[in-house]
């Protein structure tokens, strides 16, 4: 059985784009890699990422990055919104009544609903509690970047 | 994509269900199984790779950084409740 997912909202992705990201992020990941967790980054947090030039250049080779083999893979999965991933997130905004501003993080809690737990690298851990409530029994832990 | 036979030892129990839940294709089974075990070994190589690039350029990580983040994915593995750190 493989560990909880690590789960990264919009800070832990442009965390991620730094070289070398910072040490908190760094243990985040290297747990993730002992423990044999899936990194995701659900695609719609890449929306609220990818703003300027700079900025998805930084998205785009942060996302890319993979080792010289065969089996080259990214490090990181993006998670991609289908139909069943966005009536999740639709039924936690219901739940806790809360509108379409709520919609980037409801993703990231909607993400970690489909694996029963996650721990979640965010900058608003209100923000992820509150939506998360909808869920109650889905193990959901958040951890800053920095 | 070219297709290669092979032999596999699987659980008796686990051919019998997926037969009984009728699944009868079981090349396709083990076919998809094996690409999505290849597909997250490959990812955490990627990963180790990284991580081990960013201890040569920034050094090793302090130990109270590390018992944070396991304490995180402990938490997440062991208790069904919201915590944040």
């Amino acid at each position: 059985m493989t560990g909880a997912p690590l789960i990264l909202d919009a800070d832990g992705l442009d965390a991620l784009t730094e070289e070398p990201p910072p040490a908190r992020l760094r243990a985040l990941l290297t747990q993730a890699w002992e423990r044999g967790s899936d990194v995701l980054v659900p695609a719609l947090v890449c929306a609220e990422s990818c703003r300027g030039a700079a900025r998805t250049r930084a998205v785009e080779a942060a996302l890319a990055r993979h080792r010289d083999t065969r089996a080259k893979r990214p490090a990181v999965r993006v998670v991609q919104t289908d139909f069943d991933l966005a009536r999740r997130v639709g039924a936690i905004l219901h739940a806790i009544g809360a509108d379409t501003r709520d919609i980037v993080d409801a993703h990231s809690v909607a993400v970690a609903s489909m694996h029963g737990r996650a721990v979640v690298v965010t900058a608003d851990p209100a923000d992820i509690a509150r939506l998360a409530s909808a869920m109650p029994i889905v193990r959901v832990v958040t951890r800053p970047a920095r | 994509m070219a297709k290669r036979k092979i032999t596999v030892t699987v659980d008796e129990e686990l051919v019998d269900l997926a037969h009984a839940v009728g699944d009868e294709k079981l090349s396709a089974v083990v076919n998809t199984a094996l690409a999505e075990h290849v597909e997250r070994l490959g990812r955490l190589a990627t990963l180790r790779q990284l991580l081990d690039r960013w201890e040569t350029q920034a050094g090793p990580l302090p130990p109270d950084v590390l018992a944070d983040a396991a304490a995180a994915f402990d938490e997440a593995e062991d208790s069904p409740r919201m915590a944040a750190g």
